[in-house]
């Protein structure tokens, strides 16, 4: 197995109301990534997802818990962290259109990354984001060009390309094809997983779409309400899953051929909605929409448990057996 | 068995070879190019394709609410047998307010902030009921229909302002502000796509029952084949402003024949995990200069001289198969 860059413990965010309430938007989230990985990271809107990636490249610092990058805690140091750790972790936006500036060309907004992680001269760093560009597809011509004259997809390439420049072992993916046709999303993943094998990036995909992480995510992880509530290799995640939130995430989504239909678990309909995480249910915090609860989900948080090697599933249901 | 009764029903709405551009500060802009299909009572259609396919476009002209600078170059909206283009402005008026009606991608901007939602639920009764209804007779038929889309405590609801709702809790709402004034027809332009998954499986559910037990009609425009899939009986494959593949939604699922139809399924990730496609290269063209002949004709990979040049007709190919291609026999 190669080698574990991140590990992720008991990691906790809360963000204080006024009225001295507590949004409990990461709430004891246990992660780990291997170098050349993909971690597909799925939940409803609501569910964590961009906390977490907020927190990994220090936007927001952890309330709790560790983060253990290549050796370092950089838990609650927010952006305080030394220049590589910085660069090491990088992040795409899922709106291209809003996380370049449309005043700058592209060339420049390559430039910023370079000037801050290397001492190149301004020569060297045009000549760079140029290669940047033709890494991940694109003809070094872009350079020179408005990113609202580029189409949506070649935005987000250009973003892919600036976060490369820093030359990241992980790059978060928050979103980043949920704003594009499916028929540009399939040129962005394609040219993703490629830019993963020769450059050996980690992954963090989060999305909401679970058939495209059927087709990128090494391993699975679903979060609801802040919580892990099942994780498992892709492959194990889609033949067999446990978790009864699971099985209705994949029962409703909508799907092209018979084949598919089959993989989907027998019809669980999808009922009520993800509650407010500032008044997380008691207990299981999925009780309140599964149809398997018991009196135990309603009082007793149930902990991670491990099924077979590598999936883990968080409900009482697989806790006795 | 289904074929002979879908014949049987009759036409609620029929659009002809309609062509509509945009005046773009004198630039002409031909965005929909000989659009055709039919909507029948009870049956649930299609229209789906890419972002600036002209879907929406196609919507706005069913209700005739297209923008000042749009022309409408040819064809005809026929609903219930009347072009709305030449409605007078009060038969046009009411074909709104009771005929057909649309629900919305997005239910916030839907619905107005500063209303209850009882306020704006009954001043939308209030245009399509018969003049003498009273307020509380209104307001039953409001909390009617909020159960009729399994919103429970309705009450709660119309007294609640859209902020204090969910988004598939306002969803409902609008859904029920559409049927509730009687229309018989449904324009869901993209209804589940500001949802989570499992809100927009709740959703469609909704629409589909709602639609069998009231026997009306929806237009389902959607840019995702799977919930065209499964939530329509006829669909029609869009793109570039003009319909290149109609048929009963099985049959083009199972049996896709234009080009761009296959390409666009190939490239939507599957469950069953078989990789990604490499998508299909080149860009939606230029609506100020459209391709003469077939609109995908520049990115198709069998596209011939004739594609370039002249328009392919939207042709039968098999029964209740229709294909705007040359060669959509031949190729796949």
């Amino acid at each position: 197995m190669a080698e574990k860059i991140l590990y992720i413990k008991n990691l906790k965010k809360y963000f204080p109301l006024k009225n001295n309430q507590v949004v409990k938007a990461v709430d004891g989230v246990d992660l780990e990534l291997h170098e050349g990985e993909t971690l597909g990271l799925v939940g409803e809107s609501g569910s964590g997802k961009s906390t977490i990636a907020y927190v990994l490249v220090g936007m927001y610092e952890a309330t709790d818990g560790d983060i253990i990058y290549k050796g370092d805690n950089i838990a609650k140091t927010g952006l305080n962290r030394t220049l590589k750790q910085r660069g090491e972790i990088q992040i795409v936006f899922q709106d291209p259109g809003s996380s370049l500036n449309s005043k700058r060309i592209v060339e420049k907004s390559l430039m910023v990354p370079l000037s801050i992680h290397t001492k190149m001269s301004k020569a060297d760093m045009k000549k760079r984001s140029r290669d940047l560009l033709e890494e991940v597809g694109l003809p070094a011509e872009f350079a020179d060009k408005y990113p609202r004259t580029l189409g949506g997809g070649e935005r987000q390439l250009i973003s892919v390309a600036r976060a490369l420049a820093t030359n990241p072992s992980l790059v978060i993916l928050d979103e980043p094809t949920s704003a594009l046709d499916v028929s540009v999303q399939a040129k962005v993943i394609s040219k993703l997983i490629d830019l993963q094998k020769e450059l050996q990036l980690a992954y963090l995909f989060i999305t909401h779409d679970l058939s495209l992480m059927r087709n990128v995510a090494d391993r699975v992880a679903i979060l609801y309400l802040g919580r892990l509530c099942e994780q498992a290799p892709a492959a194990d995640f889609f033949q067999k899953p446990l978790h009864p939130y699971t099985q209705m995430l994949l029962s409703s989504i909508p799907v092209l051929t018979a084949e598919e239909e089959k993989m989907k678990p027998a019809k669980v309909l999808s009922i009520g909605e993800i509650p407010s995480p500032v008044n997380v249910p008691p207990g299981c915090a999925f009780h309140l929409r599964c149809r398997y609860k018991k009196p135990i989900c309603m009082k007793e948080r149930p902990a991670m448990k491990g099924v077979s090697p590598g999936h883990f599933v968080c409900c009482h249901l697989f806790n006795d057996n | 068995m289904e074929k002979v009764d879908i014949a049987r029903k009759d036409t609620i709405l029929e659009v002809k070879d309609l062509s509509v551009s945009f005046d773009v500060y004198g630039r002409i802009s031909h965005v929909l190019d000989g659009i055709i299909f039919k909507v029948r009572k009870g049956e649930r259609v299609g229209l789906v394709g890419e972002s600036g396919c002209g879907k929406t476009t196609t919507l706005k002209a069913v209700l005739n609410v297209l923008p000042k600078n749009a022309i409408i170059d040819r064809g005809e909206v026929l609903f219930e047998g009347q072009n709305v283009f030449r409605m007078k402005d009060d038969h046009l008026a009411a074909m709104r307010r009771t005929g057909a009606g649309m629900i919305f991608q997005d239910p916030s901007s839907a619905l107005n902030p500063v209303f209850s939602i009882e306020k704006q639920f009954i001043t939308a009764l209030k245009y399509a009921k018969p003049k003498n209804t009273s307020t509380k007779e209104l307001y039953d038929i409001a909390v009617e229909a909020l159960n009729n889309v399994m919103l429970p405590d309705a009450d709660r609801i119309m007294k609640s302002f859209p902020f204090q709702l969910s988004g598939g809790m306002k969803q409902r709402v609008c859904i029920a502000m559409t049927i509730a004034a009687g229309r018989q027809l449904l324009l869901a332009d993209e209804p589940g796509t500001s949802l989570d998954v499992t809100i927009q499986d709740q959703i469609l559910r909704l629409i589909n029952k709602l639609v069998l037990d009231n026997h009306l009609s929806v237009i389902m425009v959607a840019h995702s084949l799977g919930v065209i899939r499964e939530s329509t009986s006829y669909v029609n494959i869009m793109y570039a402003g003009t319909v290149v593949e109609s048929g009963e939604t099985a049959d083009v699922f199972h049996n896709p024949k234009h080009p761009y139809t296959v390409a666009l399924m190939s490239c939507v990730p599957k469950l069953t995990g078989k990789g990604i496609a490499k998508g299909i290269p080149g860009r939606v063209p230029n609506y100020m200069v459209p391709p003469k002949g077939c609109r995908f004709s520049p990115r198709c990979p069998y596209a011939k001289e004739i594609c370039k040049t002249e328009k392919p007709p939207h042709a039968e190919i098999c029964p209740g198969h229709w294909v705007s291609c040359y060669f959509a026999n031949e190729v796949i």
